[in-house]
């Protein structure tokens, strides 16, 4: 994998997307097409948080 | 004694809108509370003043009045912080979103929903105009996006140019009008971390609108075990079968335990909630609940 790669991988699994180990067979499988749109998530989403996968219920946020 | 730290109120399943992924099934979406619950609620929040108390739905805003009401209940001293979780169709101006925040007493924050399913419902000027007021009304403000696959997380790129709030991310559900239309998230193979997790909800208590009192918030509620999991006071589900076995299993553990075999599973049950149906729908667990 490369750094790009890496960077994408590092980005679903801080988001609870996928374990470490399914997040690099998942990068490995996308195009090159795919794997931009992913990079640039990862630029942008500074604030994204996972949340439990049925966990509807917000916590207080901050104002 | 039971602590009531988070509590959760499902206040009805009306929606001003029809999104292909709700967990909601659409014939489902016509609850509203009766005065009974409304009462056994109001008692709930007396009693046990949960910290956090926050309200869904259905679309929250066409229950303000039984939002206000229940909130209402909370003691005089309590440091609870009611929330609302929407999506935002009623911020057709500034105006109008300052109107509905200031009709709902001590809101301490907003959850908005939006994901490209929300997206067809509502134009993004909507949730420009909910930020912005919720910001300058000191409210707290996060969006909840929803993914069908990891390539929908595109949106926070979206999102993180409206303004610098949290962007929780969530994985659609196998549940409701997303079951029937095939938009739970798919998972790439099977996920082996799932083993070893924990129900995800097991700290918060929901009350499900016509229904009961659960932990459970997905799966079990939703595709039809209901009968284990809902109650119909906090203190008979906190001393259910469901919760005892519950509130400490691992689930890859508790799927063994009951005679289930790990090499059987498939991508489908990467998540908690999904593999805990599993277990439900394919072992002997609920030929082990005793006898009522």
């Amino acid at each position: 994998m490369n750094k790009n790669d890496r960077i994408i991988a590092a980005f679903l699994v801080s988001l609870g997307v996928f374990s470490s180990g399914v997040a690099t067979q998942y990068v490995r499988s996308l195009t090159p097409d795919q794997k931009i749109v992913l990079l640039q998530a990862s630029d942008t989403a500074g604030t994204a948080v996972p949340v439990d996968n049925t966990n509807t219920l917000p916590v207080p946020a901050r104002k | 004694m039971i602590r009531l730290r988070k509590f959760g109120v499902v206040v009805g399943t009306r929606c001003t809108f029809d999104c292909r992924h709700c967990l909601l099934d659409k014939r489902k979406r016509k609850r509203s509370l009766r005065e009974r619950e409304k009462r056994l609620l109001c008692e709930v929040v007396r009693r046990y003043a949960p910290a956090s108390l926050s309200f869904t739905g259905g679309e929250t805003t066409l229950y303000v009045d039984d939002i206000n009401r229940i909130s209402s209940a909370l003691p005089k001293n309590s440091k609870s912080n009611p929330g609302i979780v929407t999506n935002g169709g009623f911020a057709s101006s500034v105006r109008e979103a300052r109107r509905m925040l200031a009709s709902i007493r001590g809101l301490t924050y907003v959850q908005m929903s939006y994901d490209k399913f929300h997206a067809e419902f509502l134009p993004k000027s909507r949730l420009e105009n909910l930020f912005n007021v919720c910001r300058e009304l000191g409210i707290g403000f996060r969006v909840v996006t929803t993914l069908q696959s990891p390539l929908d997380l595109k949106i926070t790129a979206e999102l993180g140019a409206i303004g610098g709030f949290e962007v929780a991310v969530q994985k659609i559900c196998d549940i409701g009008e997303a079951k029937k239309n095939g938009l739970a998230f798919r998972h790439f193979v099977f996920d082996k971390k799932v083993l070893s997790q924990v129900c995800p909800n097991r700290d918060q208590l929901v009350y499900q609108c016509g229904r009961g009192f659960s932990v459970c918030c997905s799966n079990l509620i939703y595709n039809g075990f209901g009968k284990y999991c809902l109650h119909k006071t906090p203190e008979d589900h906190f001393n259910s079968e469901f919760y005892k076995r519950m509130r400490n299993a691992v689930l890859g553990r508790l799927f063994v335990q009951h005679g289930g075999d790990p090499e059987s599973l498939r991508p489908e049950h990467s998540s908690p909630c999904a593999l805990c149906e599993h277990i439900f729908r394919t072992t002997d667990i609920v030929k082990t609940w005793p006898k009522k």
